[in-house]
């Protein structure tokens, strides 16, 4: 009984110090706006400063949205169906150029139409115009994430001093599908959001959590018992 | 009337003439469709097979089609892209009831690299392309039968038209910032290729000539010739004592010597009235043997469809010949030929024309009494042709079925027509079984035209 008593009070102490010991995290964030593509641009980023402590892992999301104008004519002396497709690749590049992280968010349409109206106005019944399609609501993204931990390079890459600049770059594409007499015209935009947390451990004294503290006088309390069995 | 039978005679050797050769012969029609903006329905119409030329064995459709697109495009973007531009177009042949017979698809691509927009809208310079005519070429070919029901859907008079459907598809992608346009059209060759049987005999012909055999209308004047078939005949003309017309030594020029010459009859398969068409009761197949001996003349006005005479001459040389056809040099040589008896829709119409205008013996009366009975058996024909036509085998048995019973019904024994002249009907003895004779080709058709088989 009195070693159980001893026993607990020791693991209790323990788990107590280690609860303290808290990680730490940081985020910075940074956007390219609404750009018609193709762009190249870079994301600057704060580093991690060590002097702040140990950096455990990085956490990089990647928030790419697609907008623009979709427009098509059917010519066809059928009735016909249209499809349409916007898209953009948005890549994040370390500054060797190396793909980081990369998303492609994507629009679609679809339309059934009449046979060619006559009138090539990408309109009236045979034809249809999206502008700023789907904007602004920006239903039309597509987000990545990405965790960095050791041994990674890239943890050193995220470390240090001032900001870290991250290429990042937007390919629009364009696709069509119909019948085999058909107009259109396509125009891309896109946008791209940023965001890197640091998780680490920071580099400063333990001050115990309230948590900690009824835990370490549980210990303690163990201890006490064990000696006034010892007593006895 | 002497120089009408000497026509009609004429007419049925001429037939013949071209019966005895026994390979397979074809008939082709070629149609086109031209260049006109997709998608479209269009049509294309053939002759339909002769049934009086023989059987027609299969039909070979080949469709070439040829897709055009004029494409042009203008990449707005800020940097270099690649525009791919693909079109896919769809050519279908189908029937007159619009199921396929064959489809083809034409396909084409075209990926360009241009540079950055090149600041004019114009579908050329460094950043565009202008491409009037892209072409895509692509060709098929398919045999029916399957389905056999295509053999009396395209035999027949008159012509048959057949739809074309052409559709196409056209996929872009390219640049986020891009103008696109896309003209196609299509155009398409079909092809319609009859094979046919030579060998096949009919028991009437129709008459295609004129003639002086007319009915007179009183004061309306007379009206078209009341002979509208004639019998066929099988009719052998052997050119010589040594048969030259019928041995290959003789078509190339070598001496030769007859040893044997023997023609095989073998009755045609028959359901009902076996025992008239069987000319030895019991015995189905009889040679005749001896180069004097074979007869050269066959009416074939009563013989079953299926009946084949087979002519085997066996012949000698003084050295060994490798004739044509032959593998090595031989000193005797065999030729083989095969006439068949054969009867469609047709040749079932042209008995009746036929066995209309004969008499029955000094009754005088014709083996088809009555006009209207006449009349109704030709239509009852035309309902069942519909009925294949339209593929509605089903239907097709059906109204067989009821020209088998009009037939049957109508069979008559007695000459001349009773004292009361109420006898009417088709005459059915063994001298004139005109009965036996419609419902065997009719059961013999129906077989081929797919409208009869066992699950049927």
């Amino acid at each position: 009984m009195k070693k159980v008593y001893l026993l607990l009070g020791v693991m209790w102490l323990i788990a107590a110090m280690c609860s303290a010991v808290t990680a730490a995290e940081q985020s910075f964030s940074d956007s390219i706006a609404l750009t018609s593509t193709n762009w190249n641009s870079t994301l600057n980023l704060q580093k991690f400063d060590p002097s702040l402590g140990t950096l455990e892992s990085v956490f990089f999301s990647l928030t790419g949205y697609v907008t623009g104008t979709a427009q098509f004519e059917s010519l066809d002396n059928t009735p016909a169906t249209v499809e349409m497709e916007l898209k953009a690749l948005i890549t994040v590049s370390r500054p060797d150029m190396t793909q980081l992280i990369a998303v492609l968010p994507t629009v679609k349409t679809s339309d059934n139409v009449s046979a060619f109206d006559g009138i090539p106005d990408f309109g009236g019944t045979s034809g249809k115009t999206y502008p700023n399609i789907n904007h602004p609501d920006f239903s039309n993204s597509a987000g990545d994430s990405l965790l960095i931990l050791p041994p990674s390079a890239d943890l050193d890459l995220f470390t240090g001093v001032g900001n870290l600049v991250l290429p990042v770059s937007a390919i629009g594409q364009s696709q069509g599908l119909s019948a085999g007499n058909i107009a259109y015209q396509f125009s891309t935009s896109a946008r791209a959001d940023a965001t890197v947390r640091y998780v680490y451990t920071p580099n400063q004294e333990v001050i115990p959590e309230a948590s900690s503290l009824i835990l370490a006088m549980s210990g303690l309390g163990g201890i006490m018992g064990f000696a006034r069995l010892r007593r006895r | 009337m002497g120089r009408l039978a000497v026509l009609l005679c004429l007419m049925v050797l001429l037939q013949l003439g071209s019966l005895l050769n026994v390979s397979a012969d074809t008939i082709e029609h070629v149609s086109n469709i031209g260049l006109t903006t997709t998608n479209w329905v269009s049509s294309v119409t053939v002759p339909k097979f002769d049934p009086a030329l023989g059987e027609l064995k299969s039909i070979t459709f080949v469709l070439k089609a040829h897709v055009e697109s004029a494409v042009k495009f203008e990449s707005l973007d800020a940097a270099p892209a690649t525009v791919t531009t693909t079109v896919s177009g769809s050519i279908t042949l189908q029937r007159p009831d619009m199921s396929n017979i064959l489809t083809v698809l034409p396909f084409s691509q075209q990926v360009e690299n241009v540079s950055t927009f090149d600041g004019t809208i114009d579908f050329g310079g460094t950043s565009g392309r202008t491409y009037p005519q892209v072409s895509a070429d692509n060709s098929g070919s398919i045999t029916s039968p399957p389905p056999v029901s295509d053999l009396a859907l395209f035999t027949g008079s008159g012509e048959i038209t057949l739809p074309v459907v052409a559709t196409a598809v056209a996929a872009v992608s390219g640049p986020g910032n891009v103008i696109q346009q896309i003209n196609t059209s299509a155009s398409a060759e079909i092809k319609v290729i009859y094979e046919y049987a030579t060998s096949g005999l009919f028991q009437a012909y129709a008459i295609t000539g004129g003639s002086a055999n007319v009915v007179d209308g009183g004061y309306a004047g007379p009206s078209p010739s009341v002979s509208q078939a004639v019998p066929g005949v099988l009719s052998i003309d052997p050119g010589g004592e040594k048969w030259p017309n019928f041995v290959t030594a003789a078509r190339v020029g070598v001496d030769y010597y007859i040893k044997n010459v023997v023609l095989r009859k073998t009755i045609g398969e028959v359901g009902q009235c076996y025992d008239v068409f069987s000319e030895i009761p019991g015995y189905p197949a009889f040679n005749q043997q001896g180069t004097n001996k074979i007869r050269l003349r066959w009416p074939l006005m009563y013989e079953p469809p299926g009946t084949t005479w087979t002519l085997t001459i066996t012949s000698g040389t003084q050295n060994a010949v490798q004739l044509p056809g032959e593998s090595k040099p031989e000193y005797l040589h065999q030729d083989v030929w095969e006439w068949r008896v054969e009867a469609s829709f047709e040749s079932m119409k042209n008995l009746i024309k036929m066995v209309r205008q004969l008499p029955y013996g000094l009754c005088e009366v014709p083996l088809i009494s009555n006009r209207l009975l006449y009349e109704q058996l030709l239509a009852q024909i035309d309902k069942v042709q519909a009925a294949v036509a339209a593929n509605d085998l089903n239907l097709a048995a059906e109204e067989l079925i009821e020209f088998e019973l009009l037939v049957l019904d109508n069979c008559e024994s007695i000459c001349p027509p009773n004292a009361a002249g109420t006898y009417v009907g088709i005459v059915n003895t063994l001298e004139n079984p005109v009965c036996c004779k419609l419902i065997a080709d009719a059961e013999y058709v129906a077989k081929r035209a797919g409208i009869f088989h066992d699950g049927r």
